[in-house]
Parts: structure tokens; C-alpha cells; sequence
């Protein structure tokens, strides 16, 4: 066995090593409760474009109007077994409909469900008091800034190589900003809840290859005005087949090709894609391979928020009211050429303040957001599992006819009717994509610049 | 950049929806929960189409398609409560099915057994008034909404059918017994006076099927009550809120019928007639009509029961026996050349009745229906979006074969856990294939030769 080998192989043996802890006579789950939760929403992507590579160029679509509905419901079970196992199991089906620039076959616009995991875990706790602590480990829904209403939450859900920001997974678009995590999470809480550390191994389970696992850490200081917290994940740091993260696919090469008067080539340094059609299709091959993109990088992520509600009326405020926030990642530490030549690119920011309501609704956060990306097409990622972005042309990286915009918005208001029942809703010019009927993502945002927007509205309730 | 609110959309109309939906959440204002309701119920559907026929089967499958199973099972798990005058239901249900239509050669995976996850209920509800005078519910969500409770299977035809075309469902596929309603995606008000004798419905039901998807359809429909007899009267403007009206009457040369008066080129006048990418116009033309057709337009409903059962005696009368009934439809108000030139042809009639089983059963209802439609493939509707009916398929004009439909539906209660039916129809059958797609020709479209049976075992686990 290799070193990698025998530490791959030492993981399943930890987790199962784990599960034994809740063995024993005692074990039997006791059945703790049973949750049934119902979201209703309705909206509409009010000004919207789809864009799309057609050939060479891009094309755009106009999708003013585009309905955004959604009903979810979500079934969960609650056990417990000793006094530190916590077992949690849900289920959730999505009534969505189809994304689709066109008429098209029924089946591409239909009314359908969804399927999910909502929750599937096993939770051990250890520790007491401010400083109790736990080890959990199935499909968890993990969220480390509780801020990041919409826009934000960096670090697990955006991509590296390609640097996508993700705001839904194309069949929710609210209270959805969190990673749908497979895999370990530890919670540590020292310093009488001080500081956090939270340790995570989470597998891909998106693009190929999948199996592959992120490790992270994430330190977080909490005091009583402010909140402070950082984090790395080395994406893909753990790979069964590492040869899989950096493809030997032609459209993931980058080349040099000497000037040849003789067969006609002049220099050219790029893309192999971008190169001439004659050196792409001379079976000699005349060009160097001078590089090829990988999806593995380390991302980094620092946060911080100021708590500044107490200096409203105690009867006048809500929970989180003035707060002051904001969130820094970098998605991908190192350069490589043509699509990640910059370290400011692919740095995105977003701020935010909780503004005070007088108990109006129980929150209403306005963020804001800037990128300075210049990609925006994931197609040949999301469906090559390449880790690069797609571009038509490559000569002008297709700033010619699409030019990103820098700055993103999006509001969030909730109010508690009763504890039964919650109306959200959220306004935004966010990373919307939506999916089609086989489940592949819209190529671009479909709310491309601020003045493209959509709105929804949430009915929530559930016992 | 574009302003924030371009002026040319529909600003009020969305902000109206988006009100609505709003204040039926501020109506709601429980303390507690009063009941808590976990239901999980499971059926077993077994049958058979005994004789069919796929006008648009794959070769090497063949268009006859005789004693083709009809098997189905479904579990469904439900959530009710209610909080003073809230309460809501909501579920998931999983059930298993075969895709239909696809040939030997097709993917396996679009032939076998596959499992459709379902929201069959998520609807929150809010009531006010008293039971003895008037008393009113809103409704939001997802909700089968059911007006004719005699249309076991034919009938109910004021939401569930289209307008142009006037294609009748009575089911979508996948479920195939006890639809005889509409899977309602929208808002409901309902109100009830004089002791529930006269009950009124107010909907808003969206589009979830049909292009385009994400219109609002307005309807009222209306019932009294006596312990003899029901009526029932209703309307609809099929499409009557739709964000982006250029869908409904797309301006293409196969949604286009021109009638071109001119001159030959001889010199003659002449009346040329018909789709714009059918005809040749004259060689000089003086006067063009452009007509296009649309899906929007107005369905009103009918209906009446005679309840002769309180002439049985009561020892051995059950709750529907010997109820007379009948149901008509006007798909469309407004006539349009060609394809919807009669109203005669755009009526579907159904009449039926309850047989006394002397408790026996349940129910054992007996429904037949007349629909004098010369058309009956939804092909260019369908699959195209376009408000007409898919010609040459099936040429329905030189026969009365598809005129007539029937259905006999049994219900029988052994206990509470535990109920049967059972149902034989020459009804607007469908299935649907792999990709979602439903039969655009209904695979019993002769009344005389083609029909199915099913059965279903019902259980009541919780």
C-alpha cells in the first residue's frame, strides 16, 4: 500500500471505528419526534436573460416574467439513543417545473417533484456545558455564517477551478444558502464557546470525479459584539485517482505553438480550443503543452460581523437587528493562465447589515456583493466535469459581447406569524440559475447585471 | 441598463398575485395546535387495457396495443393539523410505474418499473364565519379541487379540459383511477350560506402543464344543494392572467388563418381560405382577414343531479344510490374559423347514474358521455404550444367512433382500513412515457372496441 493508499483506506475505518461508539445495549433509538415542514413560494424572475454558446458566439434570451414557483415539503425524524447520539433522517420533495427557453416536449416544461435528502445523520456529542462539543458524519446541511442569508457562504458551495459563486441549486432559491454536505464534520468549542474549531472532510458529490474529498478547517472567535471567522478547504486535497482533477481532455489544454511559415502557423499561446482549426486538426501535433488545469486549489475564506442591536430599545429590536457583516473568499490560491490570472478575480466579497424593523418582521438583511470575475458560462464544467470556464471566443474571452457584472444585491425579510407559521421573502439580483428538465443548470446567471432581478414570497409552516 | 421596472410588463397584475398571496398569511393567527393528523395510505392498482390503440406507437412496437398492463402501487404519507381557524395538509408520495410507448429498441431505463415522487397535497387553509349561517375558506397551494362530486370518472370538465383545443382529461398518466378532479396549483376561496344549501368557489388556479406554464386561469363556479336535487353552474377564462400574452396566439404561418379576397389571374374574383402555410393566395389580392387562434378563452359549465335514493328504503339504500346526473361544457365561447367554427362541436355532455347495490357496494356509478368534437389529436397542442387541434392523425370527421365514451366506477368499503374499486371505461385514456410526455390521442378512441379494467386494493395504515 502506498502512504495515500493506506489513508484512504484509514477513513472508512475511523467512520465505522465512529458508528461502533453507539453500540451497546443501550443503543436502541428512541423515537424522539417526527417534523413535517411545508414551504409554499411564488415569484417571478422579473427581468432576466438566459445566455447561451451557440457555435461561436452567445446568444441571449430574454426571460421577463419567467415564473418561480415552488411547493416543499419536508419530512423529518429525530431520534435519540444514550445521551450523546443524536440521529436525524429526512425527506423532502421539490414540486418544480423545468427550465426551458423553449416550447418544447411536455416532459421539458411540466409540472414535476424533485426527490432529496433533506437531513441523514449521526451525531455523537462529547463535552459539557459551553464547551460541549460533537462529531457528526451522514448528509448534512452545513452552514458556518449564519448572516449569509442569500449571497455569501463561500467556502464549501462555490467552486475553485472554475470559481462559481452559487446562490441555489437551481430547485430552491431561498433559505438555501448552505452546502449540502456529505461527509465528517467535528465541532470543537474551547475557551467556554470562545472559540470554535470545526474540522471537515466532505466529499464531491457533484462534478466528476466524485468520491473525492475536501478537507477544511474553519476557526471562529465569538464574543458578545462581534463574531470573527476564518477557514481553508484544500478542494480535492484528497483524490482516489488525482490524474481525474487535471483532465487530458483537448479543451483542457494549454499550448504554445511555434511560428511555422512553411505550414502557415504563426505563433499562438492559449487555449488549444482558441487555437486555429489547422494546428488543432494537424495530426503532428506541433504544438507544447504548456499547462493543464486542475480542479484541486485551496480556498480561503475570513469573515466578520459587529453586533450593534443593543443599542437599540430592547422592545424595539429583534434578534439579529444591526448587524454588520461581511465575507471575503478566495477561490483558488494559485494561478494558472488564461482563466485564473488574477487573484482579484476570483475574489469575491460580500457585506451586509440586518436593518432594524421595530418588530416589523423579525429580520430584514440587505447584502451586497462584489466579484470581479470575468467568466460567467459553467457549461463545459457542470457538463465535462472540465475545470474550466467556457468561452466562444477566445481571443476576446468574450468581453466583446459579455461583460459580467461586478456587483450583486439581494434583500431577505422573515416574520414569524405565530410558531406555526412564517411569510420570507427574498428580492435579489443574485447567481440565479435555474435547471432544465435533465437537470443541467442554466450556462450563465440568468440575472446578469442589478437591474436584472426576481422576487419571492414564502408561506412557511410545519409542526 | 435596463430600468428596474420595464413599463411594457405587467406590474399590477403581478403585484395584485403577490398581494393575494401575501395577506392570506397575515389571515392566520393560531395559538396552538388543536389537531395533529398523520395519515399513510397505500393502494395497489392491477389491470389490464384490454383493447387500444397508439396512433403514434414506434414500429417496432405496433399500434395495437391490446391487454397492455396496467399495474400501479402507490404509498403516500400526509400531514394534517389545524390551529383554530388554520390548518393545513401537505404530503409526499411515492409511486410505482412502467413508462409507456416506448419501443423494444428504446433505453431499458425507459421501459422499466420506475419510482415518481409526488406532492399529492401541500395547501395551508384559513376559515372564517359560522357553520349555521355563512362560512368562507382560503385556500393556498397544491390541492386536487373537485365541484361535481357525481363525476367518478367523466365529467369535470370545467378546469381539467382545455379550450382551444377542447381536449378532455380524465386522467394525466401516471394515476389512474379517482382523478376525476384537477390538481390545482393556486388560490381557492370558498364560501358556503343558508346552512351550506348554497356553496360558491372563487380560483386561481395556475397552469402547470400546458404552454406556457405560469399562467392564472380566474373561475367561479357556484352548487346548491336540496335533499332532491343539486345544480351547479360555473366559468373559467382559461389563460385570463398571462405574464406574457404574445405566448397564447403566437403569430406563426401554422397559427395563422387568412381569408384573402382578390382577383385570379385571369381576372376573376376569388376567395382564398384556410392556414396561412396551406394556401396560395390570389394573384391579386385586395382584402386580407387575419384571424389567430388562441388558448385563452372563456369555458362555462353546467350541471345537475336528481336524488331519487330517499325513495329506497333506508335499511337498504346507500349514501349515492340512484342519483341521476349530468354535466355539459362549453370549451370555448367564442367561435374561430376552421377548427372551432360550431359550438355543437365544442360540448361535451356527460349523464350517468348511481345503481342501488342494495349495500352491496358503495357506489357503483354508471357514466356515458357525448362529445361530437371532429378532432381528437393534441399533438400540435401538446408538444408546439399552439391553440389547434393536430390534423391527418386520425381522421375523426367520417366517424363517430370517438363521439361516445362510457364508464362504470364500483367503491366498496370493507372496513376502515380497507377499501376496493374497481372501474371499466372507454374514457380519454393517456399514459406517459419516460420523458413525461402523455398520449396526445387517447389510446381507447373507440368507443365500441377499446376499454380497460382496473382494480385497486386500498389500505388505510394509519
Amino acid at each position: 500500500m502506498t502512504g495515500l493508499s493506506r489513508f484512504l483506506f484509514i477513513l472508512p475505518v475511523s467512520l465505522f471505528s465512529l458508528a461502533t461508539l453507539a453500540g451497546g445495549e443501550e443503543a436502541k433509538p428512541e423515537l424522539d419526534g417526527f417534523h413535517a415542514k411545508m414551504a409554499l413560494e411564488f415569484g417571478h424572475l422579473w427581468s432576466g436573460e438566459n445566455r447561451g454558446t451557440n457555435s461561436s458566439r452567445t446568444v441571449s434570451t430574454n426571460l421577463d416574467l419567467v415564473p418561480l414557483n415552488r411547493n416543499i415539503v419536508t419530512l423529518t425524524y429525530q431520534s435519540q439513543s444514550r445521551e450523546n447520539w443524536n440521529y436525524f433522517a429526512g425527506f423532502k420533495g421539490i414540486l418544480w417545473w423545468p427550465f426551458s427557453t423553449e416550447i418544447g416536449e411536455p416532459g421539458s416544461r411540466t409540472v414535476r417533484v424533485e426527490p432529496h435528502l433533506s437531513i441523514l445523520k449521526a451525531q455523537w456529542e462529547f463535552g459539557s456545558g459551553l464547551e460541549a462539543s460533537f462529531i457528526e458524519f451522514g448528509f448534512i446541511p452545513y452552514k458556518y455564517n449564519r448572516d449569509a442569508r442569500n449571497l455569501g457562504e463561500y467556502l464549501y458551495r462555490s467552486g475553485t477551478y472554475p470559481g462559481d459563486i452559487v446562490t441555489t441549486d437551481g430547485y430552491q432559491f431561498m433559505d438555501h444558502a448552505f452546502y449540502d454536505a456529505y461527509g465528517i464534520h467535528a465541532r470543537f468549542n474551547t475557551l467556554d464557546g470562545l472559540v470554535t474549531h470545526d474540522l471537515n472532510l466532505f466529499t464531491e458529490a457533484v462534478i466528476e470525479p466524485i468520491g473525492d474529498i475536501t478537507p477544511a478547517y474553519e476557526l471562529g472567535l465569538k464574543a458578545s459584539r462581534f463574531e470573527l471567522g476564518a477557514g481553508a478547504a484544500y478542494n480535492r486535497g484528497i483524490a482516489y485517482r488525482p490524474s481525474k482533477s487535471r483532465p487530458v481532455d483537448e479543451d483542457n489544454l494549454y499550448i504554445e505553438v511555434k511560428a511555422d511559415p512553411a505550414k502557415g502557423y504563426a505563433y499562438y499561446k492559449g487555449p488549444f480550443m482558441g487555437a486555429p482549426s489547422e494546428v488543432r486538426e494537424d495530426p503532428s501535433k506541433p504544438y507544447a503543452v504548456l499547462h493543464r488545469w486542475t480542479q484541486r486549489g485551496i480556498k480561503l475564506m475570513a469573515r466578520a460581523a459587529i453586533d450593534l442591536g443593543d443599542l437599540l430599545p430592547e422592545d424595539l429590536g429583534s434578534t439579529d437587528d444591526l448587524r454588520i457583516y461581511g465575507e471575503l473568499a478566495v477561490l483558488g490560491l494559485e494561478n494558472q493562465p488564461y482563466y485564473y490570472e488574477s487573484l482579484l478575480q476570483r475574489m469575491p466579497i460580500m457585506v451586509g447589515i440586518n436593518l432594524p424593523t421595530f418588530k416589523l418582521l423579525n429580520m430584514f438583511s440587505v447584502q451586497a456583493e462584489y466579484y470581479d470575475g470575468k467568466f460567467n458560462n459553467v457549461s463545459q464544467s457542470d457538463r465535462s466535469s472540465v475545470p474550466i470556464w467556457t468561452v466562444a471566443n477566445y481571443s476576446t474571452r468574450d468581453l466583446d459581447t459579455y461583460k459580467p457584472s461586478k456587483w450583486r444585491w439581494s434583500l431577505y425579510g422573515k416574520k414569524s406569524l405565530n410558531p406555526l407559521l412564517n411569510v420570507n421573502f427574498q428580492v435579489a439580483s443574485d447567481h440565479l440559475r435555474l435547471r432544465n428538465a435533465l437537470s443541467t443548470r442554466s450556462d450563465y446567471a440568468l440575472t446578469p447585471n442589478p437591474s436584472s432581478w426576481y422576487y419571492l414570497l414564502k408561506l412557511e409552516m410545519g409542526i | 441598463m435596463k430600468p428596474l421596472f420595464p413599463k411594457n410588463r405587467l406590474p399590477k397584475r403581478v403585484a395584485a398575485m403577490a398581494v393575494l398571496f401575501a395577506m392570506s398569511a397575515a389571515l392566520a393567527q393560531p395559538d396552538g395546535i388543536d389537531k395533529n393528523k398523520l395519515i399513510i395510505k397505500g393502494f395497489v392498482d392491477f389491470g389490464h387495457l384490454v383493447n387500444g390503440y397508439n396512433y403514434y406507437a414506434p414500429d417496432d412496437l405496433g399500434k395495437d396495443i391490446s391487454w397492455l398492463p396496467l399495474n400501479r402501487a402507490n404509498v403516500l404519507v400526509i400531514q394534517e393539523y389545524s390551529a383554530g381557524k388554520f390548518d393545513a395538509a401537505f404530503g409526499l408520495s411515492g409511486l410505482i410505474w412502467w413508462p409507456y410507448g416506448q419501443g423494444k429498441s428504446a433505453n431499458i431505463s425507459e421501459r422499466v418499473m420506475q419510482v415518481k415522487p409526488m406532492v399529492p397535497v401541500a395547501r395551508a387553509r384559513w376559515k372564517f364565519g359560522e357553520p349555521t349561517g355563512t362560512e368562507a375558506s382560503l385556500q393556498v397551494g397544491t390541492f386536487s379541487y373537485k365541484y361535481n362530486p357525481d363525476a367518478k370518472n367523466l365529467g369535470e370538465y370545467l378546469y381539467r379540459s382545455g379550450t382551444y383545443p377542447g381536449m378532455l382529461v380524465t386522467g394525466e398518466g401516471w394515476l389512474l383511477m379517482n382523478r376525476a378532479g384537477n390538481y390545482s396549483h393556486g388560490a381557492l376561496l370558498s364560501m358556503s350560506h343558508l346552512g351550506g344549501m348554497f356553496k360558491h368557489n372563487v380560483s386561481l388556479f395556475m397552469e402547470t402543464v400546458y404552454y406556457p406554464v405560469g399562467d392564472f386561469s380566474p373561475g367561479y363556479d357556484a352548487t346548491f344543494t336540496s335533499k332532491w336535487f343539486e345544480i351547479g353552474g360555473g366559468a373559467v377564462l382559461n389563460h385570463g392572467i398571462a405574464f406574457r400574452p404574445s405566448n397564447l396566439a403566437p403569430k406563426d404561418p401554422t397559427n395563422t388563418y387568412l381569408e384573402i379576397r382578390g382577383k385570379t389571374a385571369n381576372g376573376a374574383d376569388t376567395v382564398v381560405k384556410g392556414r396561412a402555410d396551406k394556401i396560395t393566395p390570389p394573384a391579386v389580392p385586395s382584402d386580407t382577414n387575419v384571424t389567430y387562434w388562441t388558448i385563452k378563452g372563456i369555458k362555462l359549465m353546467g350541471r345537475a343531479a336528481l336524488n331519487l335514493g330517499h325513495v329506497l328504503p333506508e335499511a337498504i339504500r346507500g349514501p349515492e344510490d340512484l342519483r341521476f346526473f349530468i354535466e355539459a361544457a362549453l370549451l370555448g365561447v367564442k367561435d374561430y374559423p376552421l377548427f372551432y367554427e360550431k359550438k355543437s362541436e365544442r360540448i361535451p355532455i356527460m349523464a350517468g347514474v348511481n345503481l342501488p347495490t342494495f349495500k352491496l357496494l358503495d357506489v357503483f356509478s354508471v357514466q356515458g358521455e357525448i362529445y361530437k368534437s371532429p378532432y381528437s389529436d393534441g399533438t400540435k397542442f401538446v408538444r408546439e404550444g399552439l391553440p389547434t387541434w393536430q390534423t391527418g392523425t386520425v381522421d375523426s370527421s367520417k366517424s363517430t367512433a370517438d363521439d361516445f365514451k362510457w364508464s362504470i366506477y364500483a367503491k366498496k368499503s370493507v372496513n376502515k382500513a380497507f377499501t376496493v374499486y374497481a372501474q371499466a371505461a372507454s374514457d380519454h385514456f393517456r399514459l406517459t412515457d419516460a420523458a413525461f410526455s402523455t398520449s396526445n390521442i387517447p389510446l381507447t378512441n373507440t368507443w365500441n372496441h377499446d376499454w380497460y379494467y382496473l382494480f385497486r386494493l386500498e389500505f388505510n395504515l394509519r
